[in-house]
């Protein structure tokens, strides 16, 4: 079907008054302080030096298999975490590096996993695609397929009377086309689950535009209803305007009991895979988008407001850089996970 | 007619005690699946659970196997033990990535991070002529994946203790009952008991031929059993109970026997679970065999409407006599 | 410091490529993360950047050129100036090496380990055998329990078959080392009793002495020619009682239970007789009394009397020395078992026609081959010598036989 390819004019949501992107940097250094922000800087720098590092250990041919690098989309899952912190249960997709560094796996350990190391991630059984910690249930291969899991665990939430905790479910634009999508949002707003969906729509699935695949955007705003939840729209390559925005929803959720959809616009830096070239898109389109790199946008807006110069972000870049360095020698010189090993672990006793 | 030792119940009451018990012992035990509650079970294996439990242990559904289904996945990952039932495992394919691709994967991909101990359970298999698309047999299909426990239960006492130790399991495991069975009446006893997972049983002893099966056809093979007694032919049945982790040595001690084997499933013949055990007993057992292995399984064919259609193509006394007589030539 | 920069992995097929493009000179500085090349693989053209910048100090491979994947390309260094000597101008190609696995356990098993059951032998008589074994050896008519197998547990396989060779088209019905054992007959007892007592006890020794038959031979023929028929052992047992006249200390006994010589005062010759039921010795009493004529008479009713089972007691219990012959079966020689408590028996062969020589000359003979087996207890070597040799002188001259 022959769909021409559309840009959407989107229009971000604020919790605040002030609707202006610097403004509401502001509001969000003064509510979270300093020290938050600067280590969510540094925690970006981790995930940006991991991707770029790993993605080199691929060419090298030390990783094997699939490779979706985060590169480019850092702001959302680090303006959630830290605006929520680490104590609820997360479940991602296959773009899940990021997602694990953040939620409190070492860089070794993961770059373990990704060589298929012993002691990496999952023992070297899971791979790039895979990775876990204490509250992430996992990066899923199939897509849309992590969507009920998240809302199983937000029922468990529920069931348990936890507080303050929910259920977060990161998942693609293209996950919105498949069935399981739909039947998470209705089950979820049905039965009142405390689940945040964040649709981190990076404009192609694969190659495809979304305006190929989907037949309304916004599409968070155009879903929500029909599962009768609130849906919003963010900039997802603005730290702040994340960040806000998910403080603003977590606080939400928790009051309303019912799942919200929030989708994220932004944009990949590399192709959907490091074995996508990425031709579908013009050196322009890349440039332009790369041309808001989030990194450098909260780089610039903190050296604006005072708060960092260019020495202590490049030193800080450094530190990460030599982590990731570390990393892949302490993956490299890692033991291979023996074959008398491969049958065990495959029922829990 | 019941003592204070022993009550004489149905299926489906022994299912509806072992979900109860169950849930009475420990509180993560809750039931999901469409009709469960309110409606007290589209066969009423959950009647009363929802009066007794209330609507946050059972659960109503809406038409979403899938996202039912993952969301029990979900829910097992972060330490609750649901009983997901699926009105038929017919309508378990809807729900089949989030079985393989998630239940059965997630202990082993996670590097043992996190277990899924959740049972999916409902009828499997023909029942009085719901047509094509209502009578698959599953037990092939999903054995074949590693990460699965598939049990499936040809009696009241076996079904109340299997469930009970599916429950309390910590592994995905797949219950499959059969709808004709639900009315089966059984002497059991009051007292609670556990059947193990992975035990085959000997249903009657023989010494000339090994007859094995599952589920409803256990039954079906009793019966041919009589028949050929009246032939003069001993015949030893073998009710595996757990298809998969499967009792071999129960089987191969049978074969060492009677040296001659027949395998009687509901399930198709092309990669059956005949076919599984039968490669098991020669690979394991060839110098025991008198005879080739032989199986009796449903024919290639979409189950048809038709009552004499479907009798047909389903294993039946005929059928299995016919094939004890041949395995003994 | 200056490291090289390698050929990527741009795909994960590729395995080599071709420098399509380089973005920067030699000399020139490379940001982190700038464009630094094109490379051609086997799918596309792709852009690749320099993650860690530096000096472009050195192109090891120019456009145009080809790499393998993880061959060094270029090198950079941090300083603008310092020296890259010494670095590798051009680094041979570090394979992607195959990575050594950790070695697999000793014994890789197929199936998810399912409990092997012992296998029995043939307790029971179970014959273990594949199909094919089995249906080779039905057409072929081969009994499998005499074949042994070399399969597994003792499994009788085809190759099994091959070695197990059968002549004349028919194979043996029951197995090798089938056997039934039968009770012993009354007589059988006794001989058996009997013989073993004399093989164990007595210390039998023997002397063997050829004669020559051709005036026997003769003689018998003159008889025969007058309607008078004697046998060979008949004239034998003649010679005999004659020579125990000459020689009592052959006619003689051992009493085992005194440890005495019984010196036999009759000549009472015991002669072996084969009948169905075993072997019985009918006694000639009296033998040195008796001509040819009475002893072969005499000779041919106990034969038959012993043929027929009528033998008293008195007729077997007995005798002073025994005569075996086995000439008629074509036994050239042989060695008796002394009767007790005879001391002595004298064994027949046959007469073989023979050369021989006579006074230089060889010419066409008979002989007949006599073994004395004597008790060393009773005879010597030399009384035994010199009755054979009168035996011998009897038996030449037959006419002696008739006086």
């Amino acid at each position: 079907m022959e769909r021409k390819k559309q840009e959407y004019n989107y229009t971000f949501f604020s919790p605040f008054p002030e609707k202006n992107p610097r403004q509401i940097a502001e509001k969000v250094v003064e509510k979270a302080g300093k020290e938050k922000i600067l280590e969510a800087l540094r925690k970006m720098l981790l995930i940006r030096n991991f991707e770029l590092r790993a993605e080199s250990a691929y060419q090298h041919g030390k990783i094997g298999g699939f490779f979706h690098s985060y590169y480019g989309e850092e702001a959302i899952q680090t303006s959630l975490i830290t605006a929520i912190g680490e104590e609820h249960w997360f479940t991602g997709f296959y773009r899940c590096h990021a997602l694990a560094l953040l939620l409190g796996n070492t860089p070794n350990e993961l770059m373990a996993e990704l060589y298929g190391k012993e002691n990496g991630n999952a023992k070297g059984r899971g791979g790039s695609m895979h990775l876990y910690g204490k509250q992430l249930l996992g990066g899923f291969a199939i897509v849309g397929g992590q969507l009920p899991i998240a809302i199983g665990s937000a029922f468990t939430i529920k069931y348990l009377n936890e507080k303050d905790k929910i259920a977060v479910c990161f998942l693609g634009e293209g996950a919105v086309a498949q069935g399981m999508f739909h039947e998470a949002l209705n089950l979820a707003s049905l039965w009142e689950l405390p689940c945040l969906f964040v649709i981190e729509n990076n404009k192609w699935g694969m190659g495809t535009h979304v305006s190929r695949a989907i037949a309304k955007e916004p599409i968070a705003m155009s879903q929500a209803p029909s599962y009768d939840m609130k849906g919003y729209t963010l900039d997802g390559m603005d730290f702040f305007n994340c960040y806000a925005g998910f403080s603003h929803i977590y606080e939400e959720i928790l009051r309303s009991k019912k799942p919200i959809l929030v989708e994220c616009i932004c944009a990949r830096f590399r192709g959907h895979s490091i074995s996508d070239p990425a031709f579908y898109r013009t050196k322009e389109e890349l440039g332009a988008s790369m041309e808001r790199d989030p990194i450098n946008l909260l780089f610039t807006t903190l050296q604006e407001l005072g708060l960092i110069n260019a020495e202590r972000f490049n030193e800080m870049n450094n530190i990460e850089k030599q982590k990731m360095i570390e990393a892949m020698h302490f993956a490299d010189t890692s033991p291979w996970p023996s074959p008398a090993t491969l049958e065990e672990g495959v029922f829990a006793p | 007619m019941s003592n204070n030792k022993t009550q004489t119940i149905e299926m489906r009451e022994a299912l509806r005690q072992a979900l109860d018990e169950e849930m009475a012992r420990d509180k993560r035990v809750f039931i999901m699946g469409e009709e469960v509650g309110e409606y007290n079970g589209a066969y009423k294996v959950t009647k009363g659970l929802l009066d007794k439990w209330g609507p946050m242990r059972v659960l109503d559904t809406p038409i979403s196997e899938g996202g039912f289904a993952g969301l029990g996945i979900g829910a097992a990952m972060t330490g609750l033990r649901p009983v997901v039932e699926f009105m038929s495992w017919n309508f378990s394919f809807v729900a089949a990535d989030q079985l393989i691709q998630n239940a059965a994967k997630i202990y082993y991909m996670s590097g043992g991070r996190f277990s899924v101990p959740i049972v999916f359970r409902g009828p499997n298999g023909a029942a009085a002529q719901v047509s094509c698309q209502h009578s698959h047999c599953v037990e092939a299909l999903y054995s074949n994946l590693p990460g699965f426990i598939v049990i499936a239960p040809s009696n009241p006492y076996d079904a109340k203790g299997l469930l009970k130790s599916a429950i309390r399991d910590n592994n995905p495991v797949l219950f499959l009952e059969n709808e004709l069975d639900y009315g089966m009446k059984m002497e059991i006893p009051l007292e609670e008991y556990l059947v193990p997972i992975g035990k085959g049983n000997i249903v009657q002893e023989g010494k000339d031929l090994t007859l094995i099966s599952h589920g409803r056809m256990v039954n079906v093979c009793k019966e041919t059993a009589k028949v050929a007694a009246q032939k003069g032919i001993s015949i030893e049945i073998i009710d595996l109970r757990t298809i998969k982790p499967l009792d071999l040595p129960l089987i191969l001690q049978s074969v060492k026997k009677t040296h001659r084997c027949l395998i009687v499933e509901e399930g198709h013949f092309f990669a059956g679970i005949a076919s599984e055990i039968g490669f098991q007993i020669m690979q394991n057992g060839f110098d025991f065999l008198d005879a080739p292995i032989a199986r009796v399984c449903q024919r290639e064919t979409p189950l048809p409407y038709s009552k004499f259609l479907e009798a047909e193509t389903l294993p039946n006394v005929q059928r299995i006599l016919l094939a004890i007589e041949k395995t003994l030539l | 410091m200056p490291f090289s920069f390698t050929m990527p992995k741009l795909s994960p097929t590729m395995e080599e490529g071709v420098i399509a493009k380089w973005y920067k000179k030699e000399g020139e500085f490379v940001k982190d993360g700038e464009l630094l090349l094109e490379v051609a693989t086997d799918k596309a053209t792709l852009e690749h950047a320099a993650l860690d910048g530096g000096w472009l100090r050195k192109i090891l491979v120019k456009e145009g050129e080809s790499a393998k994947v993880n061959e060094a390309i270029a090198i950079l260094s941090s300083d603008q100036n310092e020296s890259i000597e010494g670095f590798a101008t051009k680094a041979p190609p570090q394979e992607i090496k195959e990575e050594k696995l950790p070695p697999l356990p000793a014994k890789i098993e197929e199936a998810p380990s399912p409990p092997i059951m012992p296998h029995e032998k043939k307790e029971g008589g179970r014959l273990i055998a594949s199909p094919l074994a089995k249906k080779i050896a039905k057409e072929k008519g081969i009994d499998l329990s005499s074949v042994q197998g070399s399969g597994p547990g003792g499994r009788i396989v085809m190759r099994d078959l091959e070695k197990a060779t059968f002549f004349g088209g028919t194979a043996p019905t029951i197995p090798s080392g089938t056997y039934e054992e039968l009770p012993l007959t009354p007589i059988r007892k006794v001989i058996a009793k009997r013989l073993q007592e004399s093989k164990s006890s007595i210390p039998h020794y023997y002397l063997t002495r050829k004669i020559h038959a051709m005036a026997l031979y003769a003689m018998r023929e003159q008889l025969k020619s007058v309607g008078v028929t004697i046998t060979f052992n008949d004239m034998i047992i003649r010679a005999c009682a004659i020579a125990l006249q000459k020689h009592p200390e052959i006619n003689a006994g051992f009493n085992s239970v005194n440890s005495t010589i019984i010196s036999f005062k009759t000549i009472d010759i015991s002669v072996a007789v084969s009948i169905e039921s075993g072997l019985i010795t009918p006694i000639v009493r009296h033998a040195d009394f008796k001509n040819l004529k009475e002893i072969s008479f005499e000779v041919k009713a106990l034969v038959t009397k012993a043929k027929e089972g009528k033998l008293k007691e008195e007729e077997y219990r007995g005798g002073s020395f025994c005569v075996s012959n086995l000439g008629m079966f074509g036994i050239d020689a042989f060695c008796a078992v002394i009767n007790p408590p005879q001391a002595a028996i004298l064994a027949v062969g046959a007469i073989l026609d023979e050369p021989i020589l006579q006074e230089g000359q060889v010419i066409a003979g008979k002989t007949l081959t006599l073994t004395l087996s004597a008790d060393h207890r009773i005879i010597d070597g030399a009384p035994a010598a010199q009755f054979l040799q009168t035996l011998q002188q009897l038996l030449e001259n037959p006419a002696s036989l008739l006086i």
